[in-house]
């Protein structure tokens, strides 16, 4: 695993919000955890920000890591992309404390990069970011026609898909005779 | 035809991608390249997606033979969102999505139309019109507006046929297409539809239209049947609703009413119908009908009367009482029964309901 910590980056720009807090109240170490996606870059973040995802939070309160055995253990998320996995800390930590706005402008504005953060969100539980991810899916298409909306959320329309389900399964069948004809070939 | 090795070879993704190369550094054109690795390697053996897609990588001058195409960017589309996911969006359209975006969405593809069809429709309001190239469905006064006719039917079936959906009123309108309405009927007789109306609007203009779509209404929900249009037509359409409901009662026995326990003509047993005027002709000819038909509960007939002497008199000639309480009100006998039609005769309309001699 290539564990180069952008942590320590990502996990800045909270340092200065949490610093006058500590001045006042009695210091209470921070405890951070890491993560990485399936580019196996890992990120270090806080409790704090993890707990708008209520998967990680709940792996937290029930694996009941030490520093040292988060630092050696970070969840994998292979099943979400490393850049949207950064968008996803980053989130967390710029809202880390904070009550979430009404409305989030700082979303990707490239569709399959949206949807594949929409995915990511779902599949982490961050209740209020997905919120916002959905509400900008919608807002794309809002007052379309559903020619409109096909061509904005690159959807095929009824004939095309018939047409690709017909080619795939015409592509199955032929992998398939193909896999049995070299079956029978390697038998001989 | 390819050897055992050149199979082989195919088969391993970096191989092919190397010999895709060679092709490259012809400098032909990519066609031309690709007739030449098929003539090579053989023909099918290898997709021209595939041999295009290394074939542009080297062009683009990208020559990593170590690629893996099993990690190439998979372009994600809404479709591949979970469905929940999508419901999640589709109610951030904003309020009332449902009603709004249900047409526009079941248009998109048949994955929306999927979802679109699980709501159920709230609408409460529902009008039809049908010319010959432009068809309109008004939903709660949205109106939808079609020259595809194939695409209004199958809207209005989505939404008429949801066993769920409950219409207050239903009206419908002008159909001089003839062919939309055959088609419609046709696809309700297929699913064997009984729609759920509490007031029919029937137009006497196109009663026989209309009445082709009687049978698909469920006769139980209706609370009022309103029927307006000319005198002439109006009379008509009565005599018709009568005449049906004579038909049905002719042959009632009791197989029959095992096999269609509601019968039309319980359609009709709350009627009101305007008129622009009202002869006393006419009035005496229409009260004449509806006192025969034991299953009418209420009916108003609204109008401007002239004489009312003279239509009470009419009345009373089929055997109506005039009540010595009440001047404006007459009894008349249902046969077999205890009950009475009590006939309510004002300059504004009539007004008949049955009645228990009780009440």
């Amino acid at each position: 695993m290539s564990s180069t910590e952008q942590g320590t980056s990502s996990a800045a720009p909270a340092e200065p919000t949490t610093a006058p807090e500590s001045a006042a109240a009695p210091e209470v170490p921070e405890s951070f955890y890491y993560v990485h996606g399936k580019d196996k870059v890992v990120h270090k973040v806080s409790a704090g920000a993890l707990q708008h995802s209520a998967l990680i939070h709940g792996m937290i309160s029930n694996l009941g890591y030490t520093e040292e055995q988060a630092k050696a253990n970070p969840f994998p998320f292979e099943n979400i992309d490393g850049d949207i996995l950064q968008m996803v800390v980053d989130w967390c930590n710029q809202h880390k404390g904070k009550p979430t706005p009404p409305e989030d402008t700082n979303l990707p504005k490239q569709k399959e990069k949206l949807f594949d953060l929409v995915l990511a969100v779902n599949y982490l539980e961050i209740k209020e970011l997905l919120t916002y991810c959905c509400k900008q899916v919608a807002m794309m298409v809002k007052g379309k026609s559903p020619e409109e909306i096909r061509e904005i959320w690159m959807i095929p329309t009824d004939a095309e898909d018939e047409a690709a389900e017909k080619e795939a399964k015409k592509r199955a069948g032929k992998e398939a005779a193909g896999e049995t004809a070299a079956a029978a070939g390697d038998a001989k | 035809m390819a050897s055992k090795l050149e199979e082989a070879c195919l088969k391993d993704p970096k191989i092919r991608g190397h010999i895709v190369f060679y092709e490259f550094r012809s400098g032909l054109p990519i066609f031309q390249c690709y007739k030449n690795f098929c003539a090579r390697m053989g023909p099918n053996s290898l997709d021209f997606p595939d041999f295009e897609f290394w074939w542009m990588r080297f062009s683009a001058g990208n020559f990593d033979l170590d690629y893996d195409r099993s990690q190439d960017p998979k372009c994600r589309t809404i479709t591949d969102l979970p469905m929940h996911i999508i419901e999640k969006i589709c109610e951030k359209l904003g309020k009332n999505y449902q009603k709004k975006y249900r047409f526009t969405l079941r248009n998109v593809c048949k994955s929306f139309r999927s979802l679109a069809d699980s709501w159920v429709p709230k609408f409460e309001n529902l009008a039809i019109e049908a010319f010959s190239n432009l068809f309109t469905l008004d939903f709660d006064g949205q109106y939808f507006q079609y020259s595809d006719e194939n695409k209004a039917l199958n809207d209005l079936k989505s939404v008429i046929a949801h066993p769920e959906h409950k219409l207050t009123n239903l009206d419908i309108g002008e159909i001089t297409n003839q062919q939309f309405l055959d088609k419609l009927l046709l696809e309700m007789e297929s699913l064997k539809l009984k729609i759920h109306i509490e007031n029919v609007h029937l137009n006497s203009d196109n009663w026989k239209d209309q009445m082709r779509l009687l049978p698909f209404y469920q006769a139980e929900t209706v609370k009022m049947v309103y029927i307006e249009g000319w005198q002439e037509r109006n009379s008509e359409f009565i005599d018709e609703i009568c005449k049906i409901d004579q038909e049905e009662r002719a042959g009632d026995d009791q197989i029959e009413k095992i096999e269609n326990p509601k019968p039309k003509s319980i359609l009709f047993s709350r009627v009101e119908i305007s008129f622009d005027f009202l002869s006393n002709k006419e009035a005496t000819k229409i009260i004449k009908n509806f006192l025969k038909l034991p299953n009418l509960k209420y009916c108003h007939l609204k109008a401007e009367l002239r004489n009312i002497v003279q239509l009470k008199k009419n009345i009373q000639r089929l055997g109506a009482n005039i009540q010595t309480d009440r001047l404006d009100i007459l009894h008349y006998p249902i046969q077999n029964s205890n009950d009475v039609f009590e006939i309510q005769i004002q300059l504004d309309g009539i007004r008949i309901k049955q009645k228990s001699v009780e009440d």
